[in-house]
């Protein structure tokens, strides 16, 4: 059976095709059309799953969307006449009314599929099902915590596979009661985007939770385990199609005014002005009352399911701290995390569920790599390459780039990949930046060895330049360590066997004294980094590359960090790899076998 | 006239698409203890519907799809 799982219209449009429960190719859509967090018609996307699958789109079994637009509707309209705002009103309703309602039809119209095929799966099911079928576990308790679904905001379920994939919601925390609607809020105070949570929160390293006690009258922690939300502190109307902003003037009394984002960035505590520091220390309560508060909805979820393991998903839960908060302190013994908690894995979990009602014995793939989008072709690669001429990118570099006018590229192309992980880990030992493309690229926002820009981790000078030259992030937010399986001891507080979320970049871990000089420029200023613990069965091309540099320095370990520019998503094709090796200091770039370097002439 | 493939979109699923949404939505409402706010959804679909219908016109697609 072939189903097609879309997520679209509200953030990180995403398409996921599932065969007989397994996962064949999942794509944001964002990656085609290289607009962030891209809502609209996933319409790409789903052109390469339907390619990946050798399928035509009548061709599919069924078509699922990962919410209940109706319903969604229902909650919508309600809110919108609670604002008592006729232009927020307005704005919503044409929003809904125009297409957001009719996803049946508009799914039906683009792909020219017959209507009854198509269905929809609510919104939690949808999150949990990615999580726990992705998940090596045989049973597990799901906790989904994210921004707002149909009526849902968060949900405590459980998943089991006896016979097949089964799911059971056992309790709806309901709008208006939103982690993730708060934490948009609280975003937009710190001065970041409203959808850069993560962003926002990387600020927490740097103050203390000196606020917590005023946040927690934000998010109120209940008795009975569970939270509520006062939505007096809010616009709950500004988090619809109403634009404007959420922040009533009790809440900017009460945490001060916006902060102001072109405020200079900061490597460390030392650099930070009382203003900022304030604002750090608002993102460390937040952070302190977020982790208690999600101990606590674990606590009551083992209370009721008493599973020993824990399956988390939710875009509240793309939060590498609050995850290794829940590692250290939660009941479970095992953590998961999907590779896609936010969206776009919506699509991926609405489609297995949808396969599992048809195949009632299908388990869905046991499958926590992030590695199902499109890999490229390296002919077409080397044509490309080919016509680089590098005097012409002196009209499109970035600013403060080096000059490249004495500059010349050179190309080697290996047959053997065991060399060109040697002659790459040459270059990352001389300090150079290296952008690496190989296969398929990640689900997720973060690069886990497909899609990295690499650096020598002892480098701090290195890494500078790499946020300064090529990506343009700020140094507040932390830089990841991918490092081999056999060398992670050496460097990371805990042992083998390491959890699912330490390998895939989704918690923070603490770095052991005696070898933070060793990856001092991936060590953020809580002494903590992000590490990817890399086995040779996760990314085996990544894992040799990691032991090659091991060879020549002694530790396995590199500096990475997603390949992306700020503010652009992660790069897809060798094309767009090469436009920031044009445009950018990048010095060093590795497309599949093919390695293209900057010289000095 | 070419037949389409089985498993594409009908001519004229448009309609039933748009009755069966609109279904859903009373469905949901009912289901969500919004009864009472039906009327004001049912004049809210209808205009939807009408502006639909109207946009169908090439003379008068201009005029329709910013208020869509």
């Amino acid at each position: 059976m072939n189903v097609l799982g879309i997520s679209a219209m509200e953030r990180d449009a995403t398409a996921a095709l599932i065969r007989d429960g397994r996962v064949i190719a999942s794509a944001a859509e964002e990656r085609f059309t290289r607009q962030r967090h891209d809502p609209n018609f996933p319409h790409y996307a789903v052109e390469f799953c339907l390619d990946a699958a050798g399928l035509k789109a009548h061709e599919l079994d069924a078509i699922v969307f990962y919410q209940e637009p109706h319903v969604r509707f229902t909650r919508v309209l309600s809110t919108s006449l609670a604002a008592l705002d006729p232009p927020s009103f307005v704005r919503s309703m044409k929003a809904w009314l125009g297409e957001k309602l009719w996803a049946r039809g508009v799914i039906s119209r683009r792909l020219d599929v017959h209507p009854d095929k198509i269905s929809y799966v609510p919104h939690h099911l949808s999150l949990a099902a990615q999580a726990f079928a992705s998940s090596p576990f045989e049973e597990a308790a799901v906790l989904v915590v994210g921004g707002e679904g149909e009526w849902d905001c968060a949900a405590l379920c459980s998943g089991y596979r006896g016979g097949g994939l089964k799911l059971d919601t056992h309790e709806i925390l309901p709008y208006p009661h939103s982690l993730g609607l708060v934490l948009s809020a609280f975003s937009e105070l710190l001065g970041f985007q409203r959808g850069s949570v993560r962003d926002a929160l990387d600020l927490a390293a740097y103050g203390s939770p000196r606020f917590a006690d005023e946040i927690a009258r934000v998010i109120q922690p209940q008795e009975d385990g569970t939270y509520r939300i006062d939505t007096s502190w809010l616009r709950m109307e500004a988090f619809l199609e109403s634009g404007g902003s959420p922040l009533t003037p009790r809440f900017l009394e009460a945490f001060g005014p916006i902060r102001d984002a072109r405020a200079p960035a900061v490597a460390d505590r030392d650099a930070l002005t009382d203003g900022e520091q304030r604002y750090a220390d608002i993102a460390a309560s937040l952070q302190h009352v977020l982790e208690e508060t999600l101990l606590k909805l674990c606590r009551r979820l083992h209370d009721r399911t008493g599973a020993r393991n824990l399956c988390v998903t939710g875009e509240v839960m793309d939060n590498p701290r609050a995850v290794a908060r829940l590692l250290a302190d939660s009941p479970f013994e095992r953590v998961f995390v999907p590779a896609d908690p936010g969206e776009g894995g919506a699509a991926i979990g609405a489609a297995l569920l949808r396969d599992a009602e048809s195949a009632p014995t299908t388990q869905g793939e046991r499958r926590p790599d992030p590695y199902l989008g499109r890999a490229y072709d390296e002919a077409r690669d080397a044509a490309m390459i080919e016509h680089l001429q590098i005097g012409s990118w002196a009209t499109f570099r970035k600013e403060g780039c080096e000059d490249v006018e004495d500059a010349a590229i050179t190309v080697e192309r290996f047959e053997d990949f065991e060399t060109l992980a040697r002659r790459t880990a040459e270059e990352l030992e001389a300090g150079r930046i290296v952008g690496w493309l190989q296969g398929r690229f990640e689900s997720g926002s973060q690069g886990l060895g497909n899609r990295a820009l690499l650096t020598d981790p002892r480098s701090e000078a290195a890494r500078s330049r790499l946020r300064e030259r090529v990506t343009t992030r700020a140094l507040l937010h932390p830089s990841a360590l991918a490092i081999a399986e056999e060398a992670a001891a050496e460097v990371l507080e805990g042992e083998a066997p390491w959890q699912w979320p330490l390998r895939w970049g989704q918690a923070t871990a603490r770095v052991r004294p005696e070898a933070v000089e060793r990856v001092k420029a991936a060590v953020h200023v809580d002494g903590t980094t992000l590490p990817q613990v890399c086995a040779a069965e996760d990314n085996p091309r990544f894992h040799s590359l990691l032991t090659a540099f091991g060879e020549r320095t002694g530790l396995a370990a590199l500096l990475s960090e997603t390949f992306s520019e700020a503010n652009y998503p992660m790069v897809s094709s060798p094309a767009d790899a090469l436009l920031i090796f044009a445009r950018t200091d990048l010095d060093t770039l590795v497309i599949n076998n093919i390695l293209v370097k900057k010289v000095s002439k | 006239m070419t037949t389409k493939p089985e498993g594409t979109r009908p001519r004229g699923a448009t309609f039933s698409i748009a009755i069966r949404s609109a279904t859903e939505v009373v469905q949901a409402m009912v289901g969500s203890r919004m009864a009472w706010a039906l009327p004001l959804a049912f004049v809210l679909l209808l205009l939807a519907g009408v502006l639909g219908v109207l946009a169908l016109f090439p003379a008068l697609s201009p005029f329709v799809y910013p208020l869509l």
